[in-house]
């Protein structure tokens, strides 16, 4: 099972949709130095009113989250894992897995781990090549709470990648899968970042999964494992979760 | 006589076949998503919409409301339309149908015609209900003086339908070509994203456009909130516009499908 899971990871890293994810998150990497080159002073303004301190740190770090990441966040796990199962089916191979001993729920969650691996890689890959380059690139920039407050981050990217699996999962048509991800987890990040905006709404938006993910940016200069663990912790066990979820959806799947 | 009826009959029937559930469901969340925006920004603090105004050169809660709406009416029909192609088109040659298609006794170009006119259509008809829930639910917030109109607001969610289906259009010759409904649908989700960029750069780097002001207004998104009278015809007019071009991008893309090995 565990040779099996390896293959599986390594073939979806070599599929064209993946290589296109990573030049998609190259292109984020090189352009945000270019975009924050000369914040106007009502952005800088915003921005310390909003995370309670300022600095071109903390101006990096939000524009890298709710620009870069977010939006990345938003397509690559519906791109990852919303035709999972579903396209075996599709293409009549579901058939010929469904003789094997493995069950249906159990090659989903294959699957559906598989493409979870495949967006972590991304996802580190992409914060590793951040960390060279935003260091030689971006004013103030702190290694070590960058790479803090983009932990919570990959467990949200991760999560939203079950998530998009438990869908295909439940919605059995790969068109329909993929429509449906897109606009909740559009509408979930776009709705992240509402707390630091309006705070009174602070503590209701910790019900938001994409909220957890981003929650390090409210105290970028005192994270600690106490701030990192919960939200981590929490995106956990919400993708086990979908991922038990979606592999209850295939279990009755006709090949 | 024979063979038009029948191409009209195959037209028909394709049409029939086409996605309607999807239009429908996305015009019914769009218009929601609209109404949803207005409850939730009419709550925030006042520095955050000020934020807003200073950030898309707008002027009053009407205009901050209105450039999130049409983010909608981009979303909705571009997306609806995309999930549509790339079932009629990707997903067919990915499960073999295609090439059993095209062994019937009709063109390329004529089963693509068939399958992606009702597409188009329905994603236009989508992004046209999103547009008119953006105009009609601007109406309680305009005051005096404002920068934006309803006529306005629906014009623009009609630009943004228009822009959407010249987009799909476009990538049409490309997804005749494509072999994974996913890749394609990744493709698809940048060509929607790199004309949002000008915008993004407005934000954070608005010195990029000082001295440049007809260059801001060509290719940024608030340009249809400051340029509300033109957007009221410029809107309708380009929804009716759009259509020729789709036609002949159906048309390059079908020389596009016949040439190409369908397996």
């Amino acid at each position: 099972m565990i040779r099996l899971q390896w293959l599986d990871y390594l073939a979806t890293l070599r599929e064209r949709k993946t290589w296109l994810c990573g030049a998609m998150l190259l292109y984020a990497v090189l352009s945000i130095p270019v975009m924050l080159a000369r914040p106007p002073a009502h952005v800088q303004e915003a921005i310390a009113a909003w995370f309670g301190h300022g600095g071109p740190f903390v101006l990096f770090m939000y524009v890298w989250i709710d620009l870069a990441m977010n939006k990345m966040v938003a397509f690559l796990p519906v791109v990852l894992a919303s035709g999972i199962v579903l396209r075996e089916r599709d293409v009549g191979v579901l058939s010929i897995l469904a003789a094997k001993p493995l069950s249906m729920p159990r090659y989903f969650a294959l699957r559906a781990v598989s493409a979870c691996a495949v967006m972590a890689t991304l996802h580190v890959g992409a914060q590793l090549l951040g960390l060279v380059y935003f260091t030689a690139r971006v004013p103030g920039f702190r290694p070590l709470a960058f790479l803090a407050a983009m932990t919570p981050h990959l467990f949200a990217a991760i999560f939203a990648t079950c998530f998009s699996a438990a869908i295909a999962g439940w919605v059995k048509h790969r068109g329909a899968s993929a429509l449906i991800g897109l606009a909740v987890l559009g509408l979930l990040l776009g709705l992240s970042l509402i707390g630091f905006y309006q705070p009174a709404w602070r503590n209701l938006t910790l019900v938001n999964p994409m909220s957890l993910g981003a929650l390090a940016l409210g105290n970028l200069d005192h994270l600690g494992p106490k701030d990192l663990a919960p939200p981590m912790l929490a995106l956990s066990l919400l993708s086990l979760a979908a991922i038990a979820i979606g592999a209850a959806g295939v279990r009755r799947m006709e090949a | 006589m024979t063979e038009t009826a029948s191409l009209r009959d195959y037209f028909l029937l394709e049409a029939r076949h086409a996605p309607r559930r999807a239009p429908i469901v996305a015009a019914l969340v769009g218009g929601l998503g609209v109404l949803g925006t207005h409850a939730l920004l009419v709550r925030f603090p006042a520095r955050a919409l000020h934020f807003l105004e200073q950030a898309f050169d707008l002027r009053g809660l009407a205009s901050v409301l209105l450039i999130n709406d049409l983010m909608a009416a981009y979303f909705a029909p571009y997306f609806v339309g995309l999930a549509g192609l790339l079932g009629a088109i990707v997903t067919a040659r990915e499960e073999g149908q295609l090439e059993v298609l095209l062994a019937k006794p009709i063109h390329a170009r004529v089963l693509l015609a068939a399958r992606v006119g009702p597409i188009l259509g329905a994603a236009a008809l989508t992004g046209a209900a999103v547009a008119i829930a953006t105009g009609l639910s601007i109406l309680p917030h305009l005051a005096p003086g404002d920068m934006v109109s309803a006529a306005g607001a629906l014009g623009g969610g009609l630009f943004l339908t228009a822009f959407a289906l010249l987009l799909l259009a476009l990538l049409l010759p490309l997804l005749v070509r494509m072999r994974d409904a996913f890749h394609a649908l990744l493709v698809g989700s940048l060509v929607w994203l790199l004309p949002l960029m000008p915008t993004a750069v407005m934000i954070y780097r608005p010195d990029v456009y000082e001295g440049s002001a007809i260059l801001r207004s060509a290719i940024t998104l608030p340009s249809l909130v400051w340029h509300d009278a033109a957007a009221a015809w410029v809107g309708p007019l380009g929804l009716i516009l759009v259509a020729p071009f789709c036609a002949l991008f159906v048309r390059i893309a079908g020389h596009v499908l016949e040439r190409t090995d369908t397996r």
